[in-house]
């Protein structure tokens, strides 16, 4: 059943609120100082690393992780596994706040942010890498604007127009998850054009496939850990249905994230040895890479498989944990660690607290709207006027 | 878009034309190799020539109106450090310590033939024009620094000072001077000729000659000939390249067919994923609909045999109800047969009201 | 074959002496079934011998006929383990008997990494040892040195010798003396096939055992002279420079010519028909004034004394690896060709600031006759199958060479030529021309290979008034290079930069400091105000 929203002004003062807004008051200094300033005044860029954590996490790992959209939906509304419905809508939403915010966040990194929409109706640079990033990405947030509307509407009481957009569902799934193929393996193969950059263990022909299949089992845990979240703070609103189920949708998707973890690790070793790059795991960097493939690729697939085995539920959520940290842990030796491998250390780029802060500040950002929204609207229940139509 | 390629007779002779130039395309598939447009110009920087004078350095800043540096042109002690370019630096002359002894190297772009900024550029900003430059529009640039993350030669700079518009800065190779009929304001001020201006062709020509007429000065490779594909920034040197801080193993594959893989995949995915997935939600859905006829006659068959289990119970009730009836009729009329034996004898013995002991039957 | 090598640390030969130690060795058993388990050991053999003073080489070594073997004498190179242990037991015994006496002792039993480790302690200063004609001059007249063998009335049998392989014993032939590298290869130890032992095992073993020898009669009398002994004393870079070199350097005594006439070419172009004839011009070879200035007679005979012909045919053969006689003349990057090391010696200093500028080889400024000068006349023709009057040819070619050209008189070299080409920014350049002329002159007539091929005054000239006719008043640089910018295609410098390339290229091949190539005011004196350039 729908909670009531809480009343303003009751128990302002929580923790929650009291760190969030700390968080948001810096963040918005930050905005001032960024857009006052310019870039040189809040980060650590320069020449020779023009790109820092605001891409390596904010769009990087920020679009890895939203992927629990796609592959969500993409499981009930294709592979037709209708007990995953719960999951569904929560999933969308984070993917639809996570673009948003990578979206949001890309303001604050590109030098021009209001030229952003140029790429695709002023000047489409079309042999590009990023232009394909950027038209899906514009797409996929249409898209998913679209998928999560229902919820929207449904609180509005739009009830033709709702129903409009659930006869597209289908549609828009596979709208979704071709978009999120091309966006996802894209943002790996942005890599590909500076092969004498990236140290060549990361470096590798497969950069498209790495991303993208690592991004389904990012988005899997990412399902998992935020459901473990929502189960932790919003109880409440959870209906019958929504709490029956999760269960079986940590099981299966920690037994699914084991598959693809295994299928991935595979493919990085088949990519270690296309390259003949046996001799580079015998440097400091092959160490990390182990580091990377084993402590966070072949570790957490295991432990995912003890979790489906055993039934261990808490194993599988902290599993999930460690996965996504891992999928971090990637995005941002590509982006950042293992590029620019070369240059000397005074040269090497380490992000400016206040870039961290930023990022942090737009994490919470989402962080509040998924707990606006969650408050307001059917995501974590069934809408009482619309049960069992679908 | 068409191409209407000018033919630069010679430089002297050039005259400016508007023109309209793709450029920078990557040839998605096949083996085909942009080979540079014909007739483009470049500069050959003969690194033995080099002074470390730092006069291009100056007529570089005068020549684009960059600002004035902290110290001035002639300030060689600056040559002690390693500097790249900047925002408002397009060239720098570095010092390094060979076998040779100094060697100073002058740094900016290469403008290269098929070039990395251009393929990478997601608004098209970088064009590689007929006359040679890689051309940058700030009209459209969003800022994004792909450009910066692509070039294997980390030219590319960015005002990261500059909140409202900035812009990415690079060496122009003068084009604005090129297509005057000027030389590069670098090239013009050289005291010494280590940098020559000209076609490409000919100066890799020239390049060649200066290889084979001193044996044993120069190392046997012209920088640029096929680094990344070809840049129209030649270099020949003493000392070999990677000790005077040029890599020698960015390879010779223009940066455009390094993400021409991705790109080619695009269509294939937007064509088949959606048949794959349509087929994989429609066999979904085909077998939840054979396991619903499935289900339909399975109850239907349950339903029958049901119905006839009862119908046979129903029969046998009703047989054994009959032969129950049967009994209690049969009893009763025996019970009444005998009430009325009963009735009869009491009738015939009046007063006598016990009964006789025994009695045959 | 079990064998026990010691390896010499090679160092490079630009080590500063003073830094580093010459001596380093290496000692480690090989075999092929045992790997070391352990890294070499680094023996710091001038150490040792310093510590033992008093005893003789027998410590370590054997001596054989009289001769020490310089290998360790314990380790029979048959057996790996029985090697080690002896090596162990000898260099820790001893380390530990020292230390007993209270002396100051290397490493003993437990403190393994201390000899075994993967580099050098310190830097190897070792640098090769090169015999060259001063040195050999040296031992040719030692009066310690005696002749070994009836044959020989000089000290030559005391190194030289060849090899019976029936016999299996070497033995003197006069006349038949070479290089000792023609059999004993640098490093490849002796084999069945190639009995030779390597030159550094039969250096050490012939030079240190006659040295040794010597030092013990020097000993009885006072203030005689002997061989170095020690690794420093040939191979510490210091110490070679110490040695005394002999002057005038004598000639070899191997009945080579004076002069030599070069006609394989031409010999073989006679054999032809007349139809195919395209005689080629015979060189008169200066051969005593060569050996004056090479190093060795290694130089130019890479692998034998023989003639270049014999192996380097005009055609190639096995023999001269297929390199044929004119590549093996006129090769222009390789050493032992003429025109190779004739270019390498353009780039000395003296050389270097005209002929850097010039393209190389360059004919143009002296042609093909300035070495193949002999016509292929039919007086030559005749001469060719008469050793005698061939060599009596050559020896008249070569006394008429060489003798330089005079300089053209004062009043014909202008004294200062005025440059005013930058004057839109600075004054006029002062150029002191004749001084330069005369510089350059002094420096042709200080040597004979300059002057062979300076044979004009004009040719002096060439440096800086190059691609011109040799005259004696050259146009100007502006006739050339007239424009102010380049012309690519033909490689032209325009003049700008044809005037700064000249000047500055010239002083930096010099090694001429001042003015610096930077110091622009030191050249064009500064104008009060400055216009711009452009």
């Amino acid at each position: 059943m729908a909670q009531p929203t809480p009343v303003p002004g009751k128990r302002l003062l929580t923790p929650f609120n009291v760190v969030t807004g700390c968080i948001l008051f810096v963040g918005l200094a930050l905005t001032a100082m960024r857009f006052i300033g310019g870039l040189g005044a809040v980060t650590n860029l320069d020449d020779n690393n023009p790109w820092g954590v605001w891409i390596g996490f904010d769009l990087l790992c920020g679009v890895a992780l939203a992927a629990g959209g796609y592959v969500t939906s993409a499981a009930c509304y294709i592979f037709g596994l209708k007990r995953f419905h719960s999951a569904v809508r929560p999933a969308i939403l984070t993917a639809f706040l996570g673009y948003a915010l990578v979206v949001f966040a890309l303001h604050y990194d590109v030098g021009r942010p209001w030229r952003l929409p140029y790429p695709i109706f002023v000047s489409q640079g079309t042999t590009s890498l990023l232009f394909e990033v950027g038209l899906c990405v514009f797409l996929y947030l249409t898209v998913l604007f679209i998928e999560y509307s229902p919820a929207a509407l449904e609180w509005l009481g739009w009830r033709r127009a709702r129903n409009i957009v659930v006869r597209l569902t289908l549609v828009l799934t596979i709208f979704g998850v071709v978009l999120s193929t091309l966006h996802q393996s894209s943002l790996g193969a942005l890599f590909l054009i500076a092969p004498s950059k990236l140290h060549p263990l990361w470096y590798s022909g497969y950069l498209p496939i790495y991303f993208f299949v690592s991004s389904l089992f990012a988005g899997m845990s990412m399902v998992i850990f935020e459901g473990t979240l929502a189960h932790r703070y919003l109880h409440g609103q959870m209906d019958e249905a929504h709490l029956d189920e999760s269960d079986g949708v940590v099981l299966a998707f920690g037994k699914a994230a084991a598959f693809v973890m295994a299928g991935y690790f595979f493919i990085k070793i088949i990519g270690v040895a296309v390259d003949d790059n046996w001799a580079h795991l015998a440097t400091g960097w092959g160490a990390w890479f182990l580091v990377e493939l084993l402590g966070f690729v072949a570790l957490p697939a295991f432990a995912y498989t003890l979790g489906v085995r055993e039934r261990n539920r808490s194993l599988i959520r902290w599993t999930a944990v460690w996965t996504v940290i891992g999928v971090m842990v990637n995005r941002l030796n590509v982006s950042l660690v293992a590029f620019n491998y070369h240059l000397p250390p005074a040269q090497r780029y380490f992000p400016s607290w206040m870039e961290i802060a930023t990022s942090i500040f737009i994490v919470t950002l989402g962080i509040v709207a998924y707990r606006l929204i969650t408050s307001r609207m059917p995501i974590l229940y069934e809408h009482p006027d619309f049960r069992h139509e679908h | 878009m068409g191409i209407t390629r000018r033919r630069f007779l010679t430089w002297v002779g050039a005259a400016a034309g508007s023109q309209v130039v793709v450029a920078g395309r990557s040839q998605a598939a096949g083996n085909r190799q942009f080979p540079g447009f014909a007739e483009s110009f470049g500069v050959l920087h003969d690194v033995t020539r080099c002074i470390g004078c730092r006069r291009c350095e100056a007529a570089c800043q005068q020549v684009n109106g960059l600002p004035e540096p902290e110290r001035p042109f002639d300030d060689l002690s600056l040559l002690q450090q390693q500097r790249r370019t900047d925002a408002g630096t397009y060239t720098v002359v570095n010092r390094f310590e060979a076998a040779q002894g100094p060697v100073f190297v002058k740094t900016q772009c290469n403008h290269c033939l098929e070039p990395a900024c251009a393929s990478a550029c997601f608004v098209k900003a970088f064009q590689k024009v007929p006359s040679g430059a890689v051309s940058y529009n700030v009209d459209v640039c969003v800022g994004c620094r792909y450009c910066m993350i692509a070039c294997p030669f980390n030219i590319p700079t960015y005002e990261y000072d500059n909140p409202f518009s900035p812009s990415v800065q690079k060496c122009t190779l003068c084009q604005p001077r090129i297509e005057k009929g000027l030389l590069p304001g670098c090239v013009l001020a050289c005291p010494k000729e280590a940098l020559t201006f000209g076609q490409r062709g000919q100066l890799l020509q020239t390049a060649r000659n200066r290889i084979a007429q001193h044996p044993g000065r120069y190392v046997h490779h012209i920088y640029g000939e096929h680094e990344m594909g070809g840049t129209s920034w030649l270099y020949i040197s003493a000392a070999p390249f990677r000790e005077i801080g040029m890599r020698e193993d960015l390879g010779t594959m223009a940066a455009g067919q390094l993400t021409a893989g991705p790109l080619g995949a695009v269509p294939i995915v937007v064509g088949l994923w959606p048949v794959l997935l349509t087929g994989i939600w429609a066999i979904g859905k085909r077998k939840d609909k054979i396991a619903a006829g499935e289900r339909r006659q399975a109850v239907a068959e349950a339903e029958k045999n049901a119905r006839q289990a009862a119908e046979a119970k129903l029969a046998g009730l009703r047989e054994q109800l009959g032969k129950e009836k049967e009994i209690a009729v049969k009893l009763a009329v025996k019970n009444a047969l005998e009430e009325a034996a009963r009735a009869a004898q009491a009738e015939a013995l009046p007063g006598n009201g016990e009964p006789e002991s025994k009695e045959e039957k | 074959m079990v064998l026990a090598f010691v390896y010499f640390a090679a160092g490079s030969d630009q080590m500063v002496s003073g830094s580093g130690r010459p001596d380093w060795l290496t000692l480690s058993i090989s075999t092929a079934s045992t790997p070391d388990e352990m890294p070499p050991v680094w023996f710091a053999h001038d150490r040792h011998t310093d510590a033992l003073t008093g005893q003789d080489c027998t410590t370590c070594h054997t001596k054989d006929e009289g001769r020490i073997r310089f290998a360790f004498k314990q380790a029979a190179g048959e057996d790996y383990h029985a090697d080690m242990a002896e090596f162990h037991d000898n260099c820790i015994g001893c380390h530990a008997k020292t230390a007993m006496q209270g002396e100051p002792a290397g490493p003993r039993a437990g403190e393994c990494r201390l000899c075994h480790t993967p580099n050098a302690p310190d830097r190897s200063a070792w640098t090769a040892m090169r015999f060259d004609h001063s040195l050999h001059a040296r031992h040719e007249t030692s009066p310690r040195i005696g002749p070994t063998a009836e044959a020989d009335s000089a000290n030559c049998s005391a190194c030289h010798h060849r090899y019976n392989a029936d016999t299996q014993t070497l033995y003197y032939e006069k006349g038949t003396e070479g290089a000792c590298q023609y059999c004993h290869a640098p490093v490849a130890a002796a084999t069945p096939d190639d009995p030779a032992r390597a030159m550094r095992q039969a250096a050490h073993d012939g030079c240190v055992s006659c040295h040794l020898i010597n030092q013990t009669q020097a000993a009885k009398e006072a203030n005689a002279k002997f061989g170095p002994i020690t690794c420093a004393g040939c191979h510490d870079q210091s110490m070679q420079a110490q040695i005394a070199t002999v002057q005038p350097l004598p000639r070899f005594k191997r009945n080579q010519p004076d002069a030599v006439l070069l006609a394989t070419r031409l010999t073989n172009q006679l054999a032809a028909s007349p139809e195919d004839r395209a005689p080629v011009s015979a060189v008169a070879f200066n051969h005593k004034s060569h050996e004056a200035n090479v190093e060795s007679c290694r130089t130019c005979h890479h692998a034998s004394l023989q003639k270049c012909s014999d192996c380097h045919t005009p055609d190639g053969s096995r023999e001269g690896a297929f390199v044929g006689l004119g590549q093996a003349m006129h090769v222009a990057d390789r050493d032992p060709s003429c025109i190779g090391c004739h270019q390498q010696a353009q780039t000395d200093a003296a050389c270097a600031g005209c002929h850097s500028m010039t393209p190389a080889p360059d004919f143009a400024a002296t042609g093909c006759q300035a070495c193949h000068g002999v016509a292929a006349d039919e007086q030559t023709v005749a001469v060719l199958t008469d050793p005698d009057a061939r060599a009596a040819m050559a020896a008249a070619f070569v006394k008429r060479r060489g003798g330089g050209a005079p300089l053209p008189p004062e009043t014909d070299i202008p004294e200062i030529v005025t440059i005013g080409t930058l004057s839109d920014a600075y004054e006029p350049v002062r150029l002191p021309h004749r001084k330069i002329v005369r510089a350059l002159a002094d420096r042709i007539a200080e040597n004979t290979l300059a002057k062979t091929f300076h044979p004009t005054s004009e040719t002096l000239c060439q440096g800086c008034h190059h691609n011109a006719a040799a005259l004696p008043k050259p146009p100007a640089c502006a006739s050339c290079h007239g424009t102010m910018t380049a012309t690519p295609s033909d490689g032209r410098p325009a003049l700008l930069g044809a005037y700064h390339l000249q000047c500055i290229t010239c002083h930096e091949r010099m090694g001429i400091e001042k003015p610096a190539a930077t110091a622009c005011t030191e050249c064009h004196p500064p104008r009060s105000s400055t216009a711009s350039q452009n």
